[in-house]
């Protein structure tokens, strides 16, 4: 998966918390590959680690209490992790951008909107006040807001039209890769079509690189190329969005899968996973997903299950799949 | 019967969560510094008349030992009529932590009844009481006092009475606040309809559940006393001679500070540690009670 | 906006009022009036001390006395000293400046300092250097501002020598120490608030935001969370400048500075009602217009409150 074209190489991500002598193991070895123009879906229950594996990307994380451990964190060609505080600058905003899980905290309240687009592309672009004003209207409009708002400030906007702001913020230097941190679940549905449709135009617009956090499988369906489930900090299926639906492999990705209500079957009963992600403070030895899941065997809980091959597009990462005979329902319905 | 049962519960609750405090409290090292001070103050207080004579150890005067710089017979120096420094700061001790309690519980009765008043009337008597505190709060603090006991001669009962008038908006307020957050609580409207009276409510009902604010409120307001007290002795508005209350002592040792500046080293160091102890305590006690403030 | 304003002034003048009312009465039924300390020396009869007072007018009832007072404060007249016979307004806008001088430089003092050490303790909330300002904000507040006035003029005036011990002057030579003294009094608190105003906004999403566009750390710091962090911080500021100039008699005292605090303790040791109910009522009007002009501040600091002002609402 290791290409030129990528411009985003994680490799073997680990972060961790150290607060109150006790350890908290968000992320373990996360291994993202990012094209240019392409998508990529990060699923998985809350808490699982993927606000922090974005925000390593970043290298946006608080340390203490934060410990990032990573052979690799590169953003364009740029090594994220050991570059100087004012060269991360001029990546972040420019590079790589984000855009917030809550819109509603995310912006500075005592800033109108318009300046805070206008800083970005202050810092970032060559141009006067009155130039990156006057983009900062244009990026306004892009998102569906009349530049006469962009004098108002945060509370005047809804929650919606905040979220538009934030995404704004996020393209006005059009980054290369841009993150998308549950971009929808602080909004009506209605509003999370348009939201969803706008970034869908802007992607195709600009050849950004994004990737989706979201925990919505309807939305990886709708705007991903590829799809990586999280469970308990690790990727555990990993692989083109096709191959995640149609060939699933993981018994958690199908847990997932079960746990969506179906329009055409409302006679099946919806089949939630049993239990609770463990704490990340003691996941468990062997597989994290071990007493959950219905297929687990003893010799699950003894070893961390290795990232296998499925092909070329598809790895997962479960003991049992190297089985000959082992098949998750899902697969055998296929 | 069923009400029997609520009020068991209702103290396991205050008890647990009195306990749970304790508990905090107690991991808080300043807090106990502070407590541990105010215990040893409180015990010098009240036993000082044990041994110190106060006719002949603190008002006597001694004309072969004026003046004398800190030595080993008089380790914190003597003053211009003899008197030993060091007796006499011990022996304020007395008179600086009761005027910061009787301050304090001053300022405490006249604000927590208008405070309960105010919060619980509302409408017309919140009102009338919350103008009256803005015209005392428009006063600065140590104007008022200046005024009152100008006014009323000084003396100790004026003392406390000047600077009590002074914190009376600032316990009116936190109490006042505190019974706007408790007041709409359903087992008030419980105890309404039982039938039980106005005061029996506000006594029984809404007072216990503003305790922690206002606690936490009473310890700091010891500290400002004692800090408003000692200024308005030093203007020579306090207790009067040859009573050794520290503000005083700063305020005769004041005309010789250039020739003997340890006079007024002394009771400062003494009227510091003092207020240091209620202000570190009245911290910890906050923190404790809301350990949100925390990190 | 200018509604507001225009509102609040109004409501100033019942508190003003009131707060005559209140002072003029108590200091009327002060023990000993001004005419036992003006014929205290002199060699006169009760009748010929009576008639002095009859004839300043002093022995009509105190609400009749109380009026013609109110009324002379609403022609501008405060009246005249009984000692010096001079109209107090003069007296006290003579004094005035050299307050107005001592409240400025102890304020810049005090935001001088809290500001850049309350930003940084937040900022490294828990290291030493915190620990260390937060042990001497605590010791500050704990401190009578005028015993460590008394400590400064041991040290600088009697063992260094660096400045006059009591000038009694106002030029700068005398200012520095009286400021200097009083902006230390007020930073202890002021690097407290400032301290835990910044803790609360450093956890913020949007500072999070700021760093994701690039801002620089300076930036994100001394723009975005703190002028989010600026309202408790501008309350202490505006609330320590009014105690300042209506407060700051002991430091005067100590420093032997002419400013008001001094003119109003003289007048109420020669009871001098009238030159004393004026400096109070004058102060404390100079308190509540330092108080208000900090309320409109918030406006310009955050939008929300502006816009609450807009609405005519009340402060929170």
């Amino acid at each position: 998966m290791e290409n030129k074209n990528n411009v985003l190489n994680i490799e073997n991500l680990s972060v961790e918390f150290h607060v109150d002598g006790e350890i908290a193991k968000s992320v373990t070895d996360v291994n993202i590959h990012l094209a240019e123009g392409t998508t990529l879906g990060l699923v998985g229950e809350t808490g699982a680690g993927k606000t922090t594996t974005a925000l390593a990307a970043l290298n946006l994380i608080q340390c203490p209490p934060g410990v990032i451990k990573a052979d690799k964190v590169e953003v364009c060609g740029n090594d994220m992790l050991t570059l100087k505080q004012h060269e991360l600058e001029h990546v972040r905003g420019k590079d790589i951008s984000m855009i917030f899980q809550d819109p509603m905290t995310s912006l500075n309240p005592v800033f109108d909107v318009g300046t805070q687009i206008q800083e970005s592309i202050l810092l970032h672009e060559k141009l006067s006040k009155e130039e990156a004003w006057e983009k900062a209207m244009e990026m306004l409009e892009l998102v569906g807001i009349p530049r006469e708002r962009g004098h108002e400030y945060p509370h005047q906007f809804s929650g919606g039209m905040k979220q538009r702001v934030v995404i704004a913020i996020a393209l006005a230097c059009t980054p290369k890769i841009l993150i998308a941190d549950e971009p929808t679940t602080a909004l009506d549905v209605t509003i999370q079509a348009q939201v969803l449709e706008m970034m869908k135009d802007l992607r195709d617009k600009y050849g950004t690189a994004m990737i989706m956090i979201t925990h919505d499988l309807g939305i990886v369906a709708e705007s991903c190329d590829y799809v990586a489930v999280m469970y308990a900090g690790r990727i555990i299926e990993y692989g083109t969005l096709d191959e995640i639906f149609n060939n699933t492999r993981h018994p958690y990705t199908e847990g997932l899968f079960n746990s969506l209500p179906n329009i055409n079957n409302r006679v099946g009963k919806l089949k939630p996973i049993p239990g609770m992600m463990p704490d990340p403070r003691a996941i468990p030895e062997g597989c994290a997903f071990a007493d959950r899941c219905p297929y687990a065997t003893e010799n699950c809980t003894k070893k961390v299950p290795e990232t296998l091959k499925v092909n070329d597009d598809h790895t997962v990462a479960c003991s049992r799949y190297n089985e000959p005979d082992f098949m998750i329902e899902r697969s055998k319905a296929k | 019967m069923a009400k029997l049962d609520n009020k068991k519960t209702e103290k396991v609750v205050l008890r647990s969560q009195g306990r749970e405090v304790w508990r905090r409290l107690t991991k808080n090292k300043g807090a106990m510094l502070g407590l541990a001070i105010i215990i040893i103050l409180t015990i010098l207080a009240l036993t000082v008349d044990l041994f110190i004579d106060f006719d002949t150890q603190i008002a006597a005067i001694d004309a072969k030992n004026r003046n004398v710089a800190p030595c080993a017979a008089f380790p914190f120096g003597t003053d211009n009529m003899g008197r030993n420094l060091l007796y006499r700061v011990v022996y304020g001790t007395k008179y600086s932590l009761f005027i910061g309690v009787m301050g304090t519980v001053f300022a405490c009765v006249v604000g927590i009844f208008l405070g309960l008043m105010s919060g619980y009337y509302g409408g017309l008597v919140d009102d009338i009481i919350m103008r009256f505190i803005d015209i005392i709060q428009a006063i600065p603090a140590i104007m008022m006092g200046i005024v009152v006991v100008s006014a009323l001669g000084a003396s100790m009962t004026n003392l406390i009475i000047a600077i009590g008038i002074a914190g009376v908006p600032y316990l009116t307020r936190i109490t006042r606040a505190a019974v706007l957050t408790v007041k709409n609580q359903e087992y008030i409207e419980a105890a309404k309809a039982v039938g039980l009276s106005e005061p029996a409510i506000m006594i029984k009902h809404i007072l216990p559940n503003c305790v922690s604010p206002i606690l936490v409120a009473a310890t700091m307001q010891v500290a400002q006393v004692i800090l408003a007290a000692s200024s308005l002795s030093f203007l020579g508005l306090g207790v009067p001679v040859p009573s050794p209350e520290w503000g005083s002592l700063l305020s005769a040792g004041r005309s010789a500070i250039t020739s003997h500046p340890y006079l007024c080293l002394f009771p400062g160091i003494a009227i510091v540690i003092t207020v240091l102890a209620f202000n570190l305590f009245g911290d910890g006690f906050r923190d404790a009670l809301d350990p949100k403030l925390r990190k | 906006m200018w509604r507001y304003i225009v509102k609040r002034i109004l409501m100033l003048i019942p508190v003003i009022i009131g707060a005559s009312l209140l002072v003029f009465c108590v200091m009327n039924l002060a023990k000993g009036d001004v005419v036992s300390i003006i014929t205290a020396g002199a060699d006169m009869s009760n009748e010929q001390i009576e008639a002095v007072r009859e004839s300043m007018g002093l022995n009509r009832p105190l609400l009749v006395r109380y009026f013609e007072y109110l009324f002379g404060l609403f022609r501008g007249d405060f009246g005249k000293s009984a000692i010096s016979n001079e109209p107090v307004l003069r007296l006290f806008f003579r004094r005035f400046p050299a307050t107005v001088k001592l409240a400025i430089g102890a304020t810049l003092v005090n935001v001088c300092l809290s500001l850049p050490i309350g930003i940084f303790s937040a900022r490294h909330q828990g290291s030493i250097a915190d620990n260390a300002a937060m042990v001497f904000a605590l010791l500050g507040v704990s401190m009578p501002t005028f015993w460590l006035g008394l400590m400064f003029i041991v040290l600088f005036c009697v063992n260094l020598q660096w400045f006059p011990a009591t000038a009694g002057g106002t030029d700068l030579k005398s200012i520095v120490l009286p400021s200097i003294t009083l902006g230390i009094g007020m930073m202890a608190t002021s690097t407290r608030t400032t301290r835990s105003a910044m803790l609360d906004v450093l956890r913020q999403d949007y500072l999070r935001t700021a760093r994701a566009k690039g801002v620089p750390e300076k930036k994100v710091i001394n723009v975005h969370a703190l002028k989010n962090a600026m309202i408790p911080i501008l309350t202490t500021y505006g609330t320590q400048l009014a105690k300042a100039f209506g407060g700051g008699a002991v430091i005067e005292m100590v420093f032997a500075y002419p400013g008001v605090g001094k003119l109003l303790l003289d007048a109420i040791n020669n009871r001098d009602t009238t030159l004393a109910c004026g400096c109070i009522i004058l102060q404390t009007t100079i308190t509540v217009i330092v108080l208000l002009g900090v309320d409109i501040l918030y406006a310009f600091v955050d939008p929300r409150v502006k816009a609450q002002y807009a609405r005519g609402g009340k402060k929170k």
